[in-house]
Parts: C-alpha cells; structure tokens; sequence
C-alpha cells in the first residue's frame, strides 16, 4: 500500500491523567504488551534462560520438598517448594490462615542442604517465619481443590482431564499472598533491582509464580502416579496450558497504589505512552491490520470464556462481549483505513463502547506493533528516595497554585458529607490483616491509614488559605506539622501527575476491587472474578509456555491462544 | 537472624506514628533510622529510645523533637545550627544535616559525643551517641575527615530488643479485632474450598 505522508495530521497527545486516572477506568484495564509477566517472559525467552528441578522429594501423599532452579548460564536462582497435607477446614485464601496446601521462596542461587533445612523451618510458616537475605520471595498456593481432584483422578485413571472442567477454573492452584520486597527478612529490592533480568517491577516475585505453576503440574503428576502406578498418564501439553495459576487477593495490594505514586505514575505514564505512539501511526500497514482483525477474533474467543459470579463483573463482561461486537463491525466497516487509524478507532470507542472496551482498545492496539511499545517497559519502575525530600522554600502560595492545578477536580467533593467519609482503610491486630471499615459505625477511626490524598488536600487547602502566601512550606509545616504527608504528597504527584487518583478513596460509593484490578492488569493477569467489593480472584500465565516449552512457543502470541485450539 | 531494611523502615513509620507524632513525622523518623543504619549507626536502638522518652514524658515540645527539628534543617536546608538547639537523642540529627552539607564532611557534637560525617557515610564518632538527656547540639562544616560510604545492607540481630520497642509502639495503630471487622473488613467470607 502506497502511503502519502499527510502533512496535515496532528500529533496526538497522551490522554491525561484526569481521564486515565479514575476508579472506573482503571477498574477496567487491561493486560498489555507492558504488562510484567510479559516483560519476564519475553525476557526469559530472549536470553535463553533454562529451567531443570534438581530435586524432587515428594512422598505418597505428595508431601515434601522441590527446587526448580533456573539458569543463563552467568547466574541461578532457586523456586523451593514445600508440598503439606492441609485439611479444607484449615483452607482460607485470607492473610489471617495458618497454614497452606504449598509455601514457596525464591532463593538467590542455589541452595545448600543446611539452607533448605533452615528454609523448612520457616517457609511453612509464612509470615510467622523468617527468611534472610539470600532470599527474594515468599509466597504460598492453595488448590482448586475441585480441579485438583478432577485433573488427579483422571491421570491416575490414564484419562486425560476434561476441557470444560479445566476451563471453568483454569488453574490448579492459586497463590494467596506473594511477598518480596525486604518482607519478612528478604532481600531488599536494592539487592537485585540493578540485575537485568529483574529489570522492571515485580520481577522475582511474577517469576516465582511462573514456577509454581509448573510445581502445581509436577504435583498432581506425582499423585496421579502415586495412585495409578503404571495405569496414569502425563497432561497432555496443550491442555496442560490450559491451567494457568491463580491467584486470590485481597485489600492488601490497594494501599499500594495510593504509596506509591512515583511508581504508579511510571507504570501508567509508559502504558500512555506507548498507546499515544500508536495513535500516531498515520497509516496501518495491510500486515498489521490483519494483525490486529485476527487479535479481535481470538480477544472475542477469550472474552466468552471470562467467567464471573459478581453481578458487577457480569454485567461488565457483558458489555464488553457487546463492545468486541461493535469493534469488529467498525473495524470491517473500513475503521483501518483512516488517516491515524488507532487514534480514531480510539476517539471512536469514548463515545461507542463502555470502559471495558475502551480499555481493551487501548491495549490490543499495542499488540501489532513492539517496536513502539516493548522498550518502554524498561521506564517502569521509580526512584522513591530521590523523591522523599519536602521542598521547603516552596512558598504557601507555590503551593497553593499546585494544588489548584493538579486537584481542581477535588474541588467537586463536599467531605462534610458522611457518605464522602464512609470509609477508613486501618489494619487489623489480627495478623495485621489490611482492612476497610465504616467510619459511623465502627470504633475504628484512631486506627486510619493515610489512604484519603482527596480529603487531606481539602484540609491542607483550607489550612493554606489562613496563611500568608510569601510564608515558606517549611515555616507552615514547622506549624501544622500534621499536614506534611500530604504537602511531600503534592510535591511528588507534580512530578508525577499519573501518580495520583482522581477520585475518593474513602467515599461510599469506592470499589476497593478497581485499585486491584489496576494494579493485576499491570502485572498480566486475566479472567478478573471479583468475589465481592474487595476481594478478586484472577489467572496468570494462562496459556503461556512452560519452562520446557519456552524456546518453541512464543509467549507474546500464547496470550490470546489461536482460535483453532480455543 | 537479621533484618531488611524495608521491614525496618515500615516499623519505623508505624512505631513513630503509634508514639504520637503525625505521619509525615513518622515516614521522616524511618529515613533517619534507614541512613543511620546504612552507616552502621544504632539508628534503630535511638528512635526506639527517644519513642520511650516521649511515652514517659508527654509534657515534651517539639523544641526538643530530634524528629521535628530535623526536618526543619531539611526543609530550610540550613548548615548552621541555632545557638540554643536542644534536643534528645542527637544522632537523629545528623541523616537530615546530611542532605544539607553533600560531600564536604562535617561535625556535629554534643556534651559528651560527636559525629563527623557527609551526604556519603561517616568518618567517625566519639563519645556517647545515645545519652539520656537533651543534648545542646553545635554544627562544624568543612571539617577535615576522611569518610567510608555507608555500605550496610542488613540490620543485625544486635538490634532485636529495639525492634521490640518499636514493635509494641507500632501495636498503638493496629485495630483490635471484632467480629465485624472480621468478617467483613476484608472482604472475603466465602469458602475457599471450591
């Protein structure tokens, strides 16, 4: 196709944050090309990582010890697996359980037999135990115990397990916490944040969960052999792809978002990025318009086979079925032969499709084109030390001119309304259990977190408003020393506009589950199935490759599976 | 056994928090300890001690707030200290000084202690770094010194009995459980036997 370059065209420009940064939209995000698992993967492929488990310790009952370690040939690090019996009454997918079907950590390395005997004494016991600097994660995973069951009971049988089951769930097990970071005795980030492989976010721990999926399926292997001797058979790969690892996740992960917003702000700034480069493409190639018609078609396949329970999640996976509809009819309409396709299929869908779709938009236009996208992933991550330090020569009235331009939208909240005030986020004394409680009608108000950035830049305003502005933000914090949390706030989001959210975190109305549902789509999770307000369970790594399957299966087009096997 | 510095630091902000001071106080004591410690400063057994102090005084002003005075040298970035600058604890000082002297080494002492250091890490200390009273503080910059780069990246057992100081202040913000909470706090309360 011969293309003229059109002078006339203009550059279209990020959307803005007061677009991009609502609770509604960011509820309806999707996985993308950025997205950390991919990111993990892709790199994991490139560089020719190798997978091999040198020990695989499991009695009849499953019960034991597995490593997986994996290798560049340069540096190793070690999945250690401990497999338990676990009773279903003991069984909770909560931070308050005590016990788990599998505990996991990633070690640095490769571990000793005095470092496995230390880790059995303490990995178990998760957050009652302590890990040390050798190690990056901890994390544990519970059965589907119907599944399990199901896919264990066929295999011994010599059968293999039946699609529709193995769809329904999608997983074997899920993970019920997965912490890094310095948690519990690891490692600190600043250990590994300057290694290639973990360049990025969240890379150990999205790199655990890609081994534990393969120890979910070693797992129920091992069993069905146990119980069928020669009769059981192996997954059958394919299917076996099928089974992603879940995960379950609570109010734990949404206080993240609002801590940090430097790295929030990277997160979404790249994502915006990188869908304002595609929107400037001012033709689509024939190639990576068939791309992009036959990514709908399989967007559509994955779509129908979303399952939810929650009326909120059902009816948006409802409208979004609708929306792939209307999608694929404009797109057959034409829609790509526009000037600056992208952008107007993206105009298009503001005012044509729900969030749902819009999102989904937004990050399949990516898809056609990593050579605008993939390298922005290395963007995604933040220097929050550099950015801790309050200017204090700032002026009240700097200050105050800040606010007016990066919170006007705070102007519309009336806090002396109760429903405005309906919620504290605290944590509990029980297993320091992240918690959301009513303000009215809970004795729970000592307790708060500092989670509500809208309602302390309204009492910071009204503070600043009595001051002289020539005053410094040193002398006003010297006296108000209560407001300078928020004041370092403001200071960061005018670095880092992304970084904040335009709405109210502790109105009534608030749905704890679009700050998870942000922060899980960044990460590459699918099939988000809220199980109420705050709590969702989600897969990872569905029909990705597995270790051995990593040099023959591309995982950038395992995302959404071809059709002919969907 | 020893500690990261992330947990160290969380503790930090929740035990400050629990003390009484406001948050923003509080994320400011967990940058003290975290610099401190890097340097192989008992950062952690100090703010431990000043929290103590707090509790048994309540009277005290923020004239004599390490924590609050610090973060007035921060903000205004000054070099030079007030004549009259009393505090506890002294060595809280110092992580907020050094963001005002970079790499040009400089002193502070009390009666009975000192220490030299510079945006990078410590030259050296003397005296007693932990006394028990208020402490006048004086500030002598471009002192010559020769300083070591912090290079700490983990917190040793040596620290366990401040941290469990720090753990009881950090108990003050978490909510004691009831049944309501319980269920439906977090939000969950299905069966996970599924």
């Amino acid at each position: 196709m011969k293309v003229e370059h059109n002078q006339s065209l203009e550059t279209v420009a990020l959307r803005p944050p007061a677009t991009v940064m609502r609770l509604a939209r960011m509820g309806s995000f999707h996985q993308s090309r950025l997205s950390f698992m991919r990111v993990l993967l892709r790199r994991l492929r490139n560089e020719n990582w190798q997978v091999d488990r040198p020990i695989f310790d499991l009695d009849e009952k499953g019960v034991g010890v597995a490593t997986y370690r994996i290798s560049n040939g340069v540096r190793n690090y070690t999945l250690v697996a401990f497999a338990h019996e676990l009773a279903d009454e003991l069984r909770s997918d909560r931070v308050i359980a005590e016990a788990w079907d599998a505990t996991f950590t990633l070690f640095d390395g490769e571990p000793t037999e005095e470092d496995i005997e230390r880790l059995s004494r303490n990995v178990p016991l998760q957050e009652a135990g302590r890990i040390s600097g050798k190690e990056f994660c901890l994390s544990r995973a519970n059965k589907s115990v119907r599944l399990f069951a199901h896919v264990l009971e066929r295999l011994s049988n010599g059968q293999q397990p039946d699609r529709k089951e193995i769809d329904k769930v999608g997983y074997l097990m899920r993970t019920t916490a997965v912490y890094g970071s310095g948690k519990f005795g690891a490692a600190d980030r600043t250990v590994w944040a300057e290694r290639n492989e973990f360049s990025g976010s969240f890379q150990p721990e999205l790199l655990s969960v890609w081994l534990i999926r393969t120890f979910a399926a070693d797992w129920v292997e091992h069993l069905a052999a146990v119980k069928g001797g020669s009769r059981a058979v192996k997954l059958d790969p394919a299917l076996k792809r099928r089974l992603g690892i879940g995960n379950s996740t609570g109010l734990g992960m949404a206080p993240f978002l609002i801590n940090h917003p430097s790295l929030i702000h990277a997160w979404i700034y790249a994502r915006e990025t990188a869908i304002a480069r595609v929107c400037n493409v001012e033709r689509a190639s024939a190639e990576k318009a068939d791309q992009f018609v036959d990514l709908l078609r399989k967007a559509k396949a994955n779509a129908l086979s979303w399952h939810s329970e929650h009326p909120l999640q059902i009816e948006k996976i409802n409208e979004l079925n609708k929306d792939i509809e209307r999608l694929i009819d404009h797109v057959n309409s034409g829609a790509l032969e526009a000037a600056q396709p992208w952008n107007a299929l993206c105009v298009w869908s503001e005012t044509a499709l729900s969030l749902e779709g819009q999102e989904l938009l937004a990050s399949l236009i990516l898809e056609p084109y990593p050579e605008l996208v993939d390298e922005l992933s290395s963007s995604m991550n933040a220097d929050e030390v550099s950015q801790f330090r309050i200017d204090g020569s700032q002026t009240v009235a700097q200050l105050s001119a800040l606010i007016a331009d990066l919170y006007h939208w705070c102007d519309e909240l009336d806090f002396t309304r109760d429903s405005a005030n309906s919620r504290v986020w605290y944590t509990s004394e029980e297993k320091l259990e992240p918690r959301l409680g009513d303000r009215f009608s809970e004795p729970i108000e000592a307790y708060e977190q500092p989670l509500a950035p809208a309602r302390d830049v309204k009492r910071l305003q009204a503070e600043l408003t009595v001051w002289d502005g020539n005053e410094t933000i040193a002398a006003f914090l010297m006296a108000h020393p209560e407001h300078r949390q928020i004041v370092r706030r403001v200071q960061v989001i005018a670095a880092a506009p992304y970084g904040e959210i335009h709405d109210n975190t502790i109105d009534e109305a608030m749905l704890p589950i679009d700050l998870l549902r942000c922060k899980l789509s960044f990460f590459g999770a699918t099939k988000f199935d809220p199980r109420s307000d705050r709590w969702v369970r989600i897969t990872m790594y569905q029909n990705a490759p597995y270790p051995d399957e990593l040099a023959d299966i591309d995982p950038d087009q395992s995302v959404y599976p071809s059709i002919t096997h969907a | 056994m020893s500690w990261s510095f992330g947990e160290i630091r969380s503790l930090c902000v929740k035990a400050t928090k629990g003390a009484g001071l406001p948050w923003g106080l509080a994320e400011e004591a967990a940058f003290c300890v975290d610099w401190l410690e890097r340097c192989g400063l008992p950062g952690v057994d100090t703010l431990a001690a000043y929290l103590v102090q707090t509790e048994e005084k309540p009277s005290m002003t923020a004239d004599q707030c390490p924590i609050t005075q610090g973060t007035w040298i921060s903000d205004t970035q000054v070099t030079e200290l007030g004549e009259n600058l009393s505090v506890l604890q002294p060595l809280l000082l110092a992580p907020f000084l050094s963001l005002n002297v970079g790499n040009d080494p400089a002193r502070l002492s009390w009666g009975g202690g000192s220490l030299t250091f510079s945006c990078a890490g410590i030259a050296e200390h003397a005296g007693n770094l932990k006394p028990v009273s208020p402490q006048q503080v004086a500030l002598e910059t471009h002192v010559h010194a020769s300083v070591s780069p912090a290079a700490k990246t983990r917190i040793g057992a040596d620290r366990d009995r401040s941290i469990a100081v720090l753990n009881r202040f950090a108990a003050k913000t978490y909510a004691p459980a009831t049944e309501q909470s319980r269920l439906a706090g977090a939000g969950a309360g299905t069966s996970d036997n599924d």
